[in-house]
């Protein structure tokens, strides 16, 4: 055998990588065949009526911009355009705080703590938005099942004002959003290879840094994907404000909901809703172009 | 029948012809009437006392479907610009009636429904629609918390010295009854109520502001409020206040500078079966036991003259069934409202979040 | 024959510091609810050494590999780096390295990154650990590719940062799990000589778990048999070739006849089977309890290339009579199957030179052994 050195080795074949096993198998007739139904649904029931309410934005009631200018030069809209984003802001930071650790205890190995785990996210997601707003109008009343407790218990003395204040909005928003930050997370953590964690144990990393040098950097597109649903979901939340927000608590689907219902002014309904749209897309585009979101490696 | 809903559905188009085919026989009844109703209790108590019994009398089928008012309101546009109208009959404020004007049928003078000028209270002919429900917003107060001096007035309500303790106000996006008691209760007089002077109103308003313990968004919420004893007085609607009452709880309220909360029965320009819904609306003038068991039930009285002449002396004084009562209600200037409600509307939402 | 590149020599430099620990594995048991995936191992590995861990699927070798690393925890037993028991120490703190089967790359990282990442942990400056990873690339020839990622890697490549990346902090043990699994038999050859070399520069002890007999035997100084969580032997390749401990051991290394019989006599170390309608001779491998008495069963062993096949001649001849039923030619030698009078396959590789002339499939041939060179196990299969 004569000389071994590595720079003459054959190339090695390149890892196999796990690509679906259905990509390219359909003919691209066949694919939009089959795509076809739900698109039109979706252009029937989704996209032609949003478009006819952003259009009378701008056509009635002649072409105008007189919607967009009453948004911009009443102080109220970009008020509470502020708000909204603020509190969707708070409720996402706060959703990814509690949704992390529940999402990796979903992801630990083992089979009977990740699946209480997941059945404790799941179910709340099958019941509806109504009832969780309302139990936590049971949770948080002044005579409200923690106020009689702490009363009782003789920690306070009067019953806290926990109910219609932005906390029990911030608070139940983020409770109905969390399974959609703890979702994505948990599938990018689950897809994480156990090696890596280990690797990085192995090669004399703590568990902290175990966490902010590899789990946490490699789930992000999980944690990007989990606080770009939350964040835009949160934009247009409309029934728990309205169930448990205070008078301040005014977002910006109230005010479309009041335009459209109460004063059955569906141009200017139609332009909020503009506003709101391009925030959502906006708030899509940013995440995407900055934290390159397609960029940030799928694993394996 | 000559009119099937489906083919309303189907074809706009075929409304003209069907509707020159129907002139023929104009007044013959459709089978069904599809009126909007605002379900659960209320609507259980319209059936037991009006639309079964219509169905009983005419053959009529009633189709109740439920709806929130705004819900109410933004289906009917939509259908009436849509073209296909679904609904015969809708619920809105009787004091609103001139501004939905386009959506409705003109009644004129109501000659067409002869049991109005029969057994309706004055006014119970809208134009537009027909006076069914009396009610007001007003200030309702727990006796227990004002054992030396009741609250009689809005200034009163304003007055945190005199009568202290936790008060409520409502956020429900419908400001009109607050910005008019807040103007009471800085001395205007009711006739120089309107047009509402908004910036004395909202600087009335900011004395009351930091005193309000709680914006109540709910009819229920307002009755658990007055439950708990968590607020000692507050803005309330009649039929809320009543049914406290019936449930023992503490309460009292007057009537005392209140503002009209009436509903009427509007009938849909092209409504599909608009002549069984005339025949709804004189039938509901009917009967005047049926309106009794109905405001009992409800807290709410109709329009109905004999019905209210036979409820109980302490129903007459608690609801809205005597001509002192009915003279002390304030009604809102549709023309105001008409010109005011967007701007208003913004002002208050920014005063409230503010 | 090794010839060294100046960078080879580099590498030798940068790993002077390096020296092997001892490991100590006693009496390690690790269980899986009813599976025992460890059963009792003990194995001491000397500084320096190479020991590969060899087993089929499921007999225990990458649960005894974690348990060293730090992943797993052995129920019972001890396990020690030099004087230092580390049964109970963290992962992080075990300063023994581990190379993955799947290389366990970190995809977010560049190679430089990776390979730096042991070096960050141990807090080494800025200076220091741009030399060492610079020697490291250079040792696996990846300057080029040190600001790529991962993904970007061929699979030899990425083989080789995760190797990098192991020896960069100078570990004095390293753990390798299959790390060749995933290549290609060529790439995986020439990487276990390069493997093997880098080893002996660094003097590093190695602990390398394979299921390639044939890696074990070309790159181990010893080998350490595993069998549903035992150790069945341990020794250099050559003595578990030549003088396996027991049938399995015998059948899973190289190529090997293990023939059912019945014992007929013993004489001394000497064993004379009925075999398939023939006589087999064979050294009894161990009768301590006597059970190769005559007439219990027993197998024997022997290797392709010392049976001898000659045609049959129609008188009675000592061995086992059967049918050549196939003849492969394997370049050096060629390999006759013979199929036994009772239906059992027997192979025999003869040199190709010698290959025997006249033979072909359905010929009647008679194969035989040196009594030395077959062993005799009691039991059946
Ligand atoms: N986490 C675990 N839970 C349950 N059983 C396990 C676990 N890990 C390993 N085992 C079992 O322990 C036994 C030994 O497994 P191990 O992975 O050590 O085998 P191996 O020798 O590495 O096999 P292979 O060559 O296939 O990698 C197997 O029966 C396996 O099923
Ligand atoms: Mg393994």
């Amino acid at each position: 055998m004569s000389v071994t050195t590595v720079t003459d080795l054959p190339a090695g074949p390149a890892v196999p990588a796990a690509a679906p096993a259905l990509r390219g198998r359909l003919s691209l007739p066949l694919s939009l065949l089959l795509v076809a139904p739900l698109v039109l649904l979706l252009a029937w029931a989704f996209f032609l009526p949003i478009g006819r309410l952003l259009l009378t934005s701008v056509t009635e009631p002649t072409l105008t911009l007189t919607n967009y200018r009453r948004l911009i030069t009443q102080p109220l809209y970009a008020e509470v355009i502020l708000r909204t984003v603020w509190i969707s802001f708070a409720c996402t930071a706060a959703a990814l705080l509690l949704g992390y650790p529940v999402a990796a205890l979903m992801a630990r190995p083992g089979r009977v703590v990740p699946k209480i785990a997941a059945v404790c996210v799941m179910v709340p997601l099958w019941t509806s938005v109504l009832v969780r707003s309302y139990a936590w109008i049971i949770l948080l009343d002044r005579k409200g099942v923690i106020n009689t407790l702490l009363v009782q218990s003789g920690v306070i003395a009067k019953p806290l004002t926990m109910l219609y204040t932005d906390g029990a909005v911030l608070m139940a928003m983020t409770h109905v959003l969390l399974p959609f930050m703890i979702l994505p997370i948990y599938s990018s953590l689950r897809s994480l290879p156990v090696d890596l964690p280990r690797a990085a144990a192995n090669l004399g990393a703590g568990r902290v840094r175990v966490f902010f040098a590899v789990t946490l950097p490699l789930s992000l597109p999980g944690v990007f994907a989990g606080c770009l649903l939350v964040f835009v979901m949160a934009l247009g939340f409309y029934v728990t404000p309205a169930l448990l927000g205070g008078p301040q608590t005014l977002m910006i689907a109230t005010l479309i909901g009041q335009q459209a219902t109460e004063l059955l002014d569906w141009p200017f309904a139609g332009a909020i809703s503009c506003v709101l749209l391009v925030l959502s897309l906006g708030m899509v585009i940013t995440f995407k172009r900055l934290l390159r979101l397609d960029r940030v490696v799928a694993h394996d | 029948m000559t009119l099937s809903r489906r083919t309303v559905l189907l074809a706009p188009a075929f409304i003209a012809a069907t509707s020159l085919a129907s002139a023929a026989r104009a007044d013959e009844l459709e089978s069904t009437v599809v009126i909007r109703t605002t379900g659960g209790v209320f609507e259980a108590a319209l059936k037991r006392d009006f639309f079964e019994p219509f169905t009983k009398a005419t053959g009529v089928r009633v189709i109740p479907v439920a709806a929130s008012a705004g819900e109410m309101l933004a289906k009917s546009r939509a259908m009436q610009e849509s073209g296909r109208v679904e609904w015969d009959i809708i619920s809105p404020q009787y004091d609103d009636l001139p501004n939905l004007a386009p959506l409705l049928m003109d009644l004129g003078d109501c000659t067409s429904i002869p049991n109005i000028s029969r057994d309706g209270v004055p006014g119970t002919c809208g134009r537009w629609g027909e006076l069914y429900l009396t009610g007001a917003e007003l200030l309702a107060f727990n006796p227990q918390a004002f054992p030396q001096r009741k609250p009689s007035s809005w200034n009163d309500f304003y007055d945190v010295e005199v009568f202290p303790g936790r008060r409520a106000l409502s956020n429900t996006g419908v400001p009109w009854g607050m910005l008019i008691q807040a103007l009471c209760a800085d001395g205007v007089p009711r006739e120089a109520l309107f047009p509402l002077d908004l910036d004395r109103a909202f600087r009335k308003l900011d004395t009351i502001k930091p005193h309000i313990s709680v914006w109540w968004r709910t009819g229920d919420q307002s009755q658990a409020l007055m439950r708990s004893g968590d607020v000692v007085m507050q803005t309330m609607w009649l039929g809320r206040a009543y049914a406290s009452r019936r449930a023992g709880v503490p309460i009292e309220w007057t009537f005392n500078q209140s503002v009209a909360d009436f509903g009427a029965w509007a009938i849909l320009k092209g409504a599909p079966h608009p002549n069984a819904a005339k025949a709804f609306l004189n039938f509901y003038m009917e009967n005047p036991e049926a309106h009794t068991a109905f405001a009992r039930e409800m807290g709410y009285t109709t329009s109905s003259r004999d019905g209210q002449a036979l409820l109980s002396p302490e129903d007459k004084e608690g609801l809205v069934a005597t001509p002192e009562t009915f003279a002390k209600i304030i009604h809102i200037d549709p023309a105001w409202l008409a010109a005011n409600r967007a701007p208003a509307l913004e002002r208050w939402n920014r005063w409230l979040a503010a | 024959m090794l010839r060294e590149r100046p960078a080879a020599a580099a590498a030798r430099a940068a790993a002077a510091t390096v020296s092997g620990l001892a490991v100590g594995i006693s009496e390690v048991w690790r269980r899986y609810g009813p599976v025992t995936a460890v059963a009792g191992v003990s194995l001491d590995v000397a500084a320096g050494e190479f020991v590969s861990l060899l087993g089929p699927s499921g007999s225990g070798k990458t649960t005894l590999l974690m348990m060293l690393a730090g992943f797993e925890q052995p129920q019972s037993g001890r396990l020690t780096v030099g004087e230092r028991d580390i049964t109970r120490v963290a992962p992080n703190k075990r300063n023994v390295a581990m190379v993955f089967q799947r290389y366990a790359l970190f995809p977010h990282m560049t190679v430089a990154e990776n390979i730096a990442f042991p070096l960050r942990m141990r807090r080494i400056g800025r200076a220091e650990r741009e030399a060492r990873i610079r020697r490291a690339l250079d040792m696996v020839k990846l300057e080029a590719q040190a600001g790529r990622k991962p993904a970007e890697l061929s699979g030899g490549q990425q083989q080789r940062v995760a190797l990098a990346r192991a020896i960069v902090f100078e570990p004095p043990v390293i753990l390798m799990d299959e790390p060749l699994g995933a290549l290609d038999k060529k790439l995986r050859q020439h990487m276990q000589i390069e493997l093997k070399q880098l080893q002996r520069r660094l003097g590093a002890t190695v602990i390398y778990v394979t299921h390639d007999q044939e890696e074990a035997l070309t790159m181990s100084d010893r080998v350490a048999v595993l069998n549903h969580g035992k150790l069945v032997q341990l020794g250099p390749p050559r003595a578990l070739y030549d003088q396996p401990a027991d049938a399995f051991v015998a059948d899973f290394i190289g190529e090997m006849n293990l023939l059912p019989g019945t014992v007929r006599a013993m004489t001394g170390e000497l064993c004379t089977l009925a075999v398939d309608g023939g006589t087999a001779v064979g050294m009894a491998a161990s009768n301590s309890d006597g059970q190769l008495a005559s007439g219990k069963p027993a197998r024997v062993a022997v290797r392709p290339e010392h049976v001898e096949l000659v045609a049959a001649s129609g008188a009675a001849q000592d061995g086992l009579p059967g049918q050549l039923a196939e003849i492969v030619f394997n370049g050096a030698t060629t390999a006759m199957l013979v199929e036994l009078a009772g239906g059992t396959m027997l192979r025999a590789d003869i040199s190709t030179r010698s290959s025997l002339a006249g033979l072909h499939p359905g010929s009647p041939v008679v194969a035989s052994w040196a009594a030395g060179a077959a062993l005799v196990f009691p039991g059946a299969a």
